[in-house]
């Protein structure tokens, strides 16, 4: 019954989540002014929201734990394991480089950057291939956003 | 007829040589974008989004557009030669469609679907220019109370249009308010959850919080689960349908066209709905339904010219009452903004020639994509074969761009791959992220109009329901989550959805 469970267990986090993001909201809407039905201030429409949230995440957790059957598209695996956290990880880490690198070294060498990085999240990929797309992008990026479209970023180190 | 002379300026303003081309490089980007699997409009809008700064309001929109129906085009080539849908709206398509590739008939196939499209574009162009003033004379007698119930209904809509559980569904729409809601309230001006961030003082920008949940977190998706192509080996074949094809899909195209324009014009309704409401059907009035996903002509017909009128007829809900009634639609809120265009029924009073112009250009654009689609078949099919490892560095590339041009702010580059990882998680956990998306360009627009409407009524809430219009509104919405928990429309919902 492991498919039964894994199932269960995505719809258990997933309740939980919810019901996580919706106290918070809420917690943190009571700061603000609540005001009136009739003159809502800013704090009365997300603590609202933030308690609908609470609800339907106990909701969803409360059936899972009931084990109620779930007419859903088939699971694919397991919600977590580590040797997927990967790809998550590599381009996370590219995009991130990319926001470093683009005003420092300019975009040239940023485009460059998140090629090499996102290229090493398939473990397929080949370095000459990786090598000849990362300057074909780095050039139609500098050439179409700077030069064609005229964007004031910077391009070059220099 | 003055509706054909509105239409007429309309074509004068859409025929300009600068709006032409603007008109075929967004069909042929949005060919291109629905042709390739792992890409799809909303990303591609959301990227060119900072690109039309610099354009004329309404080439701006043209272009947009064209990759939004584009898309439904492209979409259907990858579905029926490598059963592969490269849009989430020819899912169905790939059933009867690649059947019939293999079968050596993909020609055929892919030519009922292009024209089938076009027949259905060109009746869904001519609905929204008739539709189009009754509408927004309707609109004139919304008040906030109105606005609050038809964005309820919009939001139901939605959660019945998503993938998978509904009640997650519904949280996600709730969270998608919820983040609407963060930066400055206009009313009072308390900065909410900005924790004195700058940059969150206006909020999380829409192309940040799209390119995340659509963008990136696709990429890690795909690539986490590996995605293999099978390649088609045998030959494309006549593109030019037999007479036999004709005789059996006319009636096909017309119901498909009939009920994507209905559908599309409910909010929450679009291309995708329409496409599995057409195909289901079909197959129940097919005299021999065990012929459907063996290669029914009728099984391709109906779903792609339903999936073409329904992306058009979803421009109504948002040209007339400025709700935009999907994600796509959403990000064409944003590019009317950049260009201080307020979506609402003033738009076709006081720019005529915007609201006009875009809707010949509809027609226009059809048209180019039929020229484009069928001759052109070998190209698309070429593009076919790149493979993912290629395209997903690009992809990310674009969207780094994209989202650094909005500001040029790193710190929103950041808040992107926060998304990002966001959006993969929903994926994990079978939470679809357009209802977030929705929720989040609804959710300030709604806090604005429940106060409004509280406050007309001096507090008193029942104003939703003595008001006959809303009232209206929130019982087709009622109606809409009934039919939804009805046994039988679960069943379909179930079969049409199950795919991943």
């Amino acid at each position: 019954m492991s498919f039964r469970r894994s199932l269960d267990q995505r719809e258990f986090i997933a309740g939980a989540a919810f019901l996580l993001f919706g106290i918070s909201f809420s917690l943190i809407a009571l700061h603000y002014p609540l005001g009136t039905a009739m003159r809502m201030g800013p704090g009365y429409f997300p603590v609202l929201l933030g308690l609908i949230l609470s609800c339907i995440g106990v909701l969803i957790g409360i059936s899972a734990l009931r084990r109620r059957p779930i007419d859903d598209a088939p699971t694919t695996g397991a919600p977590f394991t580590w040797s997927s956290l990967r790809p998550a990880l590599l381009i996370s880490a590219s995009v991130l480089l990319f926001a470093v690198a683009i005003e420092s070294v300019g975009l040239a060498l940023a485009t460059f950057g998140v090629v090499a990085v996102s290229s090493l999240a398939n473990r397929e990929s080949r370095w000459p291939a990786v090598l000849a797309s990362g300057i074909a992008l780095s050039a139609m990026s500098v050439g179409i956003f700077a030069y064609g479209l005229r964007l004031p970023f910077r391009v070059t180190p220099f | 007829m003055e509706l054909f002379s509105q239409l007429g300026h309309g074509f004068e303003a859409a025929l300009s040589l600068t709006n032409l081309g603007y008109c075929l490089i967004g069909v042929t980007l949005g060919t291109l974008v629905g042709v390739l699997p792992g890409i799809g409009p909303v990303a591609t809008i959301a990227m060119l989004l900072p690109v039309t700064y610099g354009q004329p309001p309404l080439s701006a929109l043209i272009m947009l557009a064209g990759i939004y129906y584009g898309a439904q085009y492209g979409g259907s080539t990858s579905a029926i030669l490598v059963n592969l849908p490269g849009e989430s709206s020819s899912v169905v398509t790939c059933l009867d469609g690649h059947a019939m590739a293999r079968k050596g008939r993909a020609g055929a196939a892919l030519g009922i679907a292009a024209l089938g499209s076009f027949f259905a574009g060109t009746v869904a162009t001519l609905l929204i220019a008739a539709l189009a003033d009754p509408l927004a004379t309707l609109a004139l007698k919304f008040g906030p109370a109105e606005y609050f119930s038809l964005m309820v209904l919009g939001l139901i809509a939605a959660v019945v249009l998503a993938n998978g559980s509904l009640v997650k569904a519904v949280a996600m729409t709730v969270l998608g308010l919820l983040l609407g809601l963060i930066g400055t309230d206009v009313n009072s001006g308390t900065e909410r959850y900005s924790f004195g961030i700058p940059e969150l003082s206006d909020g999380f920008g829409f192309v940040v919080v799209s390119m995340g949940l659509f963008g990136i977190a696709e990429i890690i998706h795909n690539l986490e689960k590996g995605i293999e192509r099978n390649i088609f080996a045998t030959s494309v074949g006549g593109i030019w349908p037999t007479r036999a094809d004709f005789k059996a899909a006319w009636k096909p195209v017309l119901r498909g066209t009939f009920l994507g324009s209905v559908l599309g014009v409910l909010p929450g309704g679009g291309a995708i709905l329409s496409s599995f409401a057409a195909y289901t059907i079909e197959k129940k009035l097919a005299k021999d339904p065990s012929r459907f996903g063996q290669g029914a002509i009728e099984g391709v017909a109906a779903p792609e010219s339903a999936n073409n009128a329904g992306a058009q007829t979803s421009f109504i809900p948002l040209l007339t009452l400025g709700i935009p009634p999907n994600a796509v639609m959403a990000l064409m809120v944003g590019a009317m903004m950049i260009h201080g265009i307020v979506p609402g029924p003033q738009v076709m009073t006081e720019k005529p020639e915007l609201f006009w112009g875009l809707i010949a250009s509809m027609w226009i654009g059809n048209l180019m994509l039929v020229l484009l689609n069928l001759p052109l078949i070998g190209i698309w099919i070429r593009l076919l074969r790149v493979p993912y490892q290629v395209l997903y560095p690009a992809i990310l590339v674009f969207c780094c761009i994209g989202i650094y041009s909005v500001n040029q702010s790193t710190t929103e580059v950041a808040f992107a791959v926060g998304f990002g990882l966001l959006g993969w998680l929903f994926i994990k956990l079978q939470c679809e992220p357009a209802p977030l998306l929705l929720g989040f360009v609804l959710g300030p627009l709604m806090e604005e109009n429940l106060r409004r409407a509280m406050l007309l009524a001096r507090g008193d809430p029942t104003v939703f329901v003595t008001r006959g219009l809303s009232l209206t509104l929130l019982l087709m919405a009622v109606a809409l989550l009934v039919i939804l928990v009805l046994p039988s429309v679960r069943r379909t919902r179930d079969v049409a959805f199950h795919e991943d």
